[in-house]
């Protein structure tokens, strides 16, 4: 009987051992150059208004781990249930002020700062962790490739757009590390250990 | 053989029973999950100050007749400025399919269910048009 519990206790630690996290990958191009040096894809430099109007831009970002999302604030589709998890997200990780939630509107002819602002304080976070950003309507589309993201105009989508719902998470040098279907709570449930693997690794 | 056919007929009989047990709330909610879980969430949570709860709701508990007619009409917010989405009309559905959803949705959030048949319904939808 002795026996036995040893070796049960042997195999919860290999396995526990066994689930030890891999580190998270960079996502997208790697590319190398003539000279054999590896270029890692980062997020492109951008300058956008928050639900404060206040400019931010890629290098207020720079040194923080963020979880970002594509939406607008009038979506009648994917966006509650996204905003939802991202409500887990931001719930589960209020002791990391290394932690930020970057929400891009992709319809900024409707959400103006003030929009924002006001869709903010409804779901009563705080703008130090979760910032909603909106600008010119070609720059937040075409930042949404960096963030291996889809957002297409269509008039014949609810609400006039078409997009993704991910979520992707990004280090503190603007590399792409993980994302998920940010309307699935069990792929973010796994994308939660992500983001626990990041912070708990320095954001790199 | 005159055992035989009451076997059937019970078969018959019991079969019906399970297709009401089983078939009506599963079609209930699988017509929640389409319609209605991106806003209003699989548990009626709903997203604070965006979309309302309505694993609590007043519309829930009260009148189906009121229900059906939001379903039907669907509602614009009173405050279009603070407001952010409406709640849909769900014309495109048939009358089987409300009844299907009020009575999968009084089953989640009521305690004391009242459940309601496709005459009702269709009279109610009528009744609000
Ligand atoms: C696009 C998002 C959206 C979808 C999809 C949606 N609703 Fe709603 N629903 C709303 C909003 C917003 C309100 C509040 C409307 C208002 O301002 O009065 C609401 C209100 C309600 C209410 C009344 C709540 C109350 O207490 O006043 C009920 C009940 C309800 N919805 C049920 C449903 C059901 C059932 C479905 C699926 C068939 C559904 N909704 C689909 C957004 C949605």
């Amino acid at each position: 009987m002795r026996y036995f519990f040893i070796i049960a206790l042997a195999a919860v630690l290999i396995t526990s051992g066994c689930q030890e996290k891999k580190p998270l990958p960079i996502i997208g191009n790697i590319e190398t150059t003539a000279t054999g040096d590896t270029i890692y894809p980062v997020i492109r430099d951008f300058s956008f208004i928050n639900q404060d109007s206040q400019v931010v831009t890629n290098k207020d970002l720079l040194g923080k781990v963020t979880i970002a999302d594509f939406f607008f604030t009038s979506c009648p589709s994917i966006c509650p249930i996204v905003k939802k998890q991202e409500l887990r997200l931001y719930d589960r990780f209020d002791n990391y002020p290394d932690l930020m939630l970057v929400s891009f509107t992709i319809d900024p002819k409707r959400d103006t700062p003030e929009r924002l602002h006001l869709y903010a304080q409804n779901l009563e976070v705080d703008p130090k962790r979760w910032v909603f950003l909106t600008g010119p309507k070609d720059e937040l589309h075409a930042i949404s490739k960096d963030y291996v993201s889809i957002v297409l105009e269509d008039p014949d989508a609810p609400g006039g757009f078409d997009h993704s719902g991910r979520l992707i998470l990004v280090d503190k040098n603007a590399h792409v590390r993980s994302f998920c279907n940010g309307t699935d709570p069990k792929e973010v449930d796994r994308f939660m250990e992500d983001v626990q693997w990041l912070l708990d690794n320095g954001g790199e | 053989m005159a055992v035989n056919k009451y076997a059937y007929r019970f078969f018959f009989l019991f079969f019906l029973v399970v297709a009401w047990h089983c078939g009506v709330p599963q079609e209930g909610k699988s017509l929640y999950t389409e319609n209605c879980v991106n806003c209003h969430m699989a548990d009626g949570s709903g997203l604070p100050g965006i979309i309302p709860a309505i694993n609590a709701s007043l519309v829930i508990k009260g009148p189906y007749q009121e229900l059906a007619c939001l379903l039907y009409n669907g509602r614009q917010p009173a405050d279009t400025i603070k407001s952010f989405v409406a709640m849909p009309s769900f014309k495109t559905l048939t009358e089987t399919q409300i009844t299907n959803l009020i009575n999968y949705v009084k089953k989640e959030w009521t305690e004391d269910p009242q459940f309601v048949s496709e005459q009702e319904v269709a009279a109610a939808v009528k009744a609000c048009q």
